[in-house]
């Protein structure tokens, strides 16, 4: 039997039994390539069991089978130290055995090698990278999502018709307090920034203004008290345009109260697309606050250049973007949590002042609006930054 | 003017309209000084509206700054067509021709040339007008056949800069016929500047060691100003 060898086949018919029959054999073969059985000499507290067999020679009579919930991600750092020692013949004493293994309460359980695992260490960087990663705007891609006659009403799209009307019920809500809320909201800056406006304008004997979206007549009556202590109100005019009659109506109000004379001042109604005026009639427009709300500012900008006379100039003041990101954040806050509150507890409006603040986030930013001034024809297009980018001054020439 | 929306590219369009403008307002001096009323009125000369002033944001300063640098480019013509019939050796006499040619450009306004020197020497507009100065320093001193290019190169042309802002200031007081005493300064300045030139080069023969202490210093300056 011996010689055939048919005592190994005996032998084969005790390991499958021992190992649990044909198929946890075969399992085994398949993901520990051996089969062999020994005497279980100890189990880790993670479950991994340890054999022994004098019957192999050194060096592979003692082997660990791994815990099953391993599957074939086996490895031998799964292996606790204190069994590495007796896996690799440093000791011949088992763990539970051996005295002189050290036993403080700091010492930390073992941890297999997570290196390429999920949850492996990684060193974060403590030096800000110079190169910042490119991240989509979550809040809203300007000009991008449009599609062809839709427009925005402060973070909504409408249909282009309807945001005329909505802005118009938005002014016409608001007219009555606009000056008041103006002042509260901006702290009295808007005076300031209308101030610095007419300055850069410098007007001179002979102008004839067209100021387009003005109707509470703000901008008009600094120019008249301009041109008045400049001492060169000879041949000076202003136009008022508006298209909305309650606003003008505050406008013409303020005026019949002043001592301003009717003859130089004129309120119209109309729209600042498509201004009902010849061409080459006015040396100069100005703009306060109002080019937001047009439908279409190409539009707005192409009349501009088309009734100013050659040497006239454009001016445009308007709330533009913040260059500063901690600025930024307080401005945010400001406009989001605070404005739409003080509307409703001062004029009773959440949403008109909900649109304002969110039409201005919506506007072209400094430089892109001034390539839509310069693709108009304008000529020396500058800007100007007042209070840290809050608004800025653009100012363009017809030559 | 044409009613095309002209494209971008043409650069010297601008450029051209300003020169124009400006050049216009230069008659107009004498009425309202070195301002924005003068460009204005400038302005309006050429059927532009007077609001077309606001081209040209630092004003009065922009203006002056326009003359002194059309006065500059005057005077390189002159210096050109002078060189060309100058003798060997008339270094001299070409500086102090050439000075009195640059001064005698600012006659004309000399009645608003005070303000002019008062609205230069605002520190927004020390940079440009001590550029165009020494512009025109090193213009006459290259006419005047000055190609060192050791410390010399630095000397001359800033002592040069002051002898003419020195005669400067005594042109605006002047009162006699013909500002003969302004050409008589600075004939007496110029004959002082080869004393001391003299003396400077002596004394470097001799070892004296601060001239690379200046000329840095001057280095320093120019960068400053933006003119290296």
């Amino acid at each position: 039997m011996n010689y055939l060898g048919l005592n190994k086949l005996g032998e084969l018919c005790n390991i499958i039994k021992k190992t649990g029959g044909l198929k946890a054999s075969l399992y085994k073969m398949f993901r520990m390539d051996e089969l062999k059985i020994g005497t279980l000499v100890g189990t880790d507290k993670y479950g991994n069991k340890y054999y022994e067999n004098p019957r192999f020679f050194y060096g592979r009579n003692r082997w660990v089978e791994y815990a099953p919930y391993y599957g074939l991600d086996y490895d031998g750092s799964q292996v606790p130290a204190e069994w590495f020692g007796w896996l690799h013949y440093k000791t011949d004493c088992l763990p539970c055995q051996d005295s002189s293994r050290p036993q403080h309460k700091w010492m930390l359980d073992h941890s297999e090698n997570l290196s390429g695992t999920q949850y492996q260490y990684v060193p974060y960087s403590t030096t800000k990278p110079k190169i910042q990663p490119w991240i989509p705007s979550k809040k809203f891609f300007r000009f991008s999502h449009y599609e062809s006659g839709y427009t925005h009403f402060g973070f909504e799209n409408v249909k282009e018709e309807e945001k005329a009307k909505r802005v118009r019920k938005v002014f016409d809500d608001v007219a009555s307090s606009y000056d008041k809320m103006n002042d509260t909201m901006s702290f009295g800056l808007h005076r300031i920034w209308k101030d610095i406006f007419i300055d850069r304008l410098g007007p001179t004997s002979g102008t004839k203004l067209l100021d387009v979206a003005g109707g509470t007549g703000d901008i008009a009556f600094r120019f008249l008290n301009y041109v008045i202590s400049a001492k060169c109100q000879d041949e000076c005019h202003v136009t008022v345009l508006d298209i909305n009659p309650s606003m003008l109506s505050v406008g013409k109000h303020r005026q019949e109260t002043s001592s301003f004379d009717s003859n130089v001042i004129a309120f119209h109604e109309g729209d600042a697309e498509s201004l009902p005026y010849e061409d080459n009639s006015f040396n100069a427009y100005t703009i306060a606050f109002g080019i937001r709300n047009c439908t279409n500012i190409n539009e707005v900008l192409n009349e501009a250049y088309r009734v100013l006379k050659p040497g006239g100039r454009f001016l445009c003041l308007e709330f533009s973007h913040v260059d500063n990101a901690t600025l930024q954040w307080f401005y945010d806050q400001y406009s989001f949590q605070i404005i739409p509150l003080m509307g409703q507890l001062i004029t009773g409006q959440w949403h008109a002042y909900q649109y304002l603040v969110e039409s201005i986030r919506r506007f072209p930013n400094q430089e892109e609006f001034k390539n839509m001034i310069e693709n108009a024809g304008f000529r020396q297009v500058t800007f100007e930054n007042l209070t840290a980018g809050v608004v800025a001054i653009h100012s363009g020439f017809k030559l | 003017m044409s009613e095309v929306k002209h494209t971008h590219t043409e650069e010297g369009y601008e450029d051209d309209i300003k020169f124009k403008i400006l050049e216009a307002s230069l008659p107009f001096v004498h009425e309202h000084g070195w301002s924005k009323t003068t460009i204005s009125a400038g302005a309006e000369s050429l059927g532009y509206p007077g609001i077309t002033h606001g081209l040209f944001p630092r004003g009065g300063a922009d203006l002056v700054n326009h003359f002194q640098k059309r006065s500059n480019e005057k005077l390189v013509d002159s210096l050109k067509k002078r060189v060309l019939v100058a003798k060997p050796d008339s270094g001299r006499v070409i500086v102090q021709e050439a000075v009195k040619n640059r001064l005698e450009m600012i006659v004309p306004y000399l009645a608003r040339w005070p303000q002019a020197i008062a609205i230069m020497s605002l520190p927004q507009n020390v940079s440009t007008s001590l550029a165009t100065l020494l512009t025109m320093t090193d213009d006459i001193c290259y006419y005047a056949g000055d190609r060192s290019v050791d410390f010399n190169w630095y000397a001359r042309r800033v002592a040069l800069a002051g002898l003419y802002k020195a005669t400067e200031l005594y042109l605006i007081q002047d009162t006699s016929p013909d500002f003969e005493k302004s050409w008589k300064f600075l004939d007496n300045r110029l004959a002082e500047l080869s004393q001391v030139h003299n003396l400077v080069t002596k004394a470097d023969a001799g070892g004296f060691g601060s001239a690379d202490a200046i000329k840095s210093a001057f280095t320093t300056a120019r960068n400053i100003i933006g003119l290296n």
